[in-house]
């Protein structure tokens, strides 16, 4: 999966949030096959650890994020700060309008990425299934997009099929990645299923009572699904095809 | 007394002294962080030549696990 010009081995990207230990979040990384995480930047607290060296030891690609920000301003002064401390230009923007439902603003998000495109950066817009939200970020410059598929943290999966897959089909040459609300190895299969290019998850592996195992059932996942989409899935039809030849069977006339 | 706001809580220095100092003085070098002066952000290059005056609102922030 290609991240502006990172090329990823897997199609998986982990969030860091919430793991028992940092121990059971690099078996997650391992199992999971994944080499890029996200990252958030928080107040300093004299004596904390420091998380990012936790984050290097994993030698992933890093993908800070702009969480808990409500303003363009806040987002984009969080970027700045984030590109210093993690030496990358990638930026997993979140300019969120409802603190309920976490519900990225179009406005604000479309404000910041227009002046972080500006100063340089490489901007994944965190955005609804709404395919004006989506065009508008491609046409700003985004190749990269990540709707989401219910509300972060939900676990329900995708809420709307068709609108994602409008934003496919509108969208062929962008890199599209659900980011939100997947709770399941069976979403993860619908969204490759949809020809999205990849996931990004955190609750779903870390509220599983084995971390470890739920990462390794994702590599697992991912690995059928993108060898069935490889292979053709058929064409669905509204009614029924018998399978089984008529030619020859008894009691015909 | 310059009177500031670091990280969110009230403080007074007894002088301006220059931002460096004031991350120096309350933090351990040894962690990575990134700086917010009044809301805007201010490069590692900048640290040492800007000095702090009264009612500064100084962010320090480090990595953190996020989603």
């Amino acid at each position: 999966m290609k991240i502006y010009d990172v090329t990823l081995k897997s199609n998986i990207i982990l969030g860091s949030s919430r793991y028992p230990s940092p121990k059971v979040f690099q078996n997650c990384i391992k199992k999971s096959g994944t080499n890029m995480v996200t990252v958030a930047i928080r107040r300093l607290v004299p004596g904390s650890e420091d998380f990012l060296k936790i984050i290097k030891k994993t030698k992933c690609h890093i993908l800070p994020n702009t969480a808990g920000c409500f303003s363009p301003k806040e987002a984009i002064v969080t970027a700045e700060m984030a590109r210093e401390l993690f030496e990358t230009n990638l930026i997993k923007l979140e300019v969120i309008e409802d603190d309920s439902t976490l519900k990225p603003s179009m406005k604000g998000t479309i404000k910041a990425t227009e002046k972080l495109m500006d100063k340089g950066f490489k901007v994944l817009p965190y955005i609804t299934d709404n395919i004006k939200f989506a065009t508008t970020m491609k046409s700003l410059g985004c190749k990269v997009i990540m709707p989401w598929g219910s509300h972060i943290g939900s676990g329900r999966g995708l809420d709307n099929f068709s609108k994602l897959k409008t934003i496919r089909e509108e969208l062929l040459d962008t890199t599209l990645i659900v980011d939100a609300g997947i709770g399941r190895v069976s979403h993860v299969c619908q969204i490759i299923e949809l020809g999205f290019d990849g996931i990004l998850l955190n609750s779903a592996v870390v509220n599983s009572k084995s971390p470890e195992k739920f990462a390794e059932s994702l590599a697992l996942g991912m690995k059928a699904v993108q060898n069935s989409v490889k292979a053709g899935l058929m064409t669905q039809r509204t009614f029924a095809t018998a399978s089984t030849s008529n030619k020859g069977k008894p009691f015909s006339k | 007394m310059v009177k500031i706001k670091l990280n969110g809580e009230k403080m007074a220095l007894i002088d301006n002294i220059s931002l460096y100092d004031l991350v120096r003085s309350n933090f351990s070098l040894k962690t990575s962080f990134a700086v917010a002066l009044n809301g805007e952000f201010v490069s590692k290059s900048r640290h040492r030549s800007i000095i702090i005056n009264s009612d500064d609102n100084i962010e320090v922030v480090s990595a953190h696990p996020g989603g």
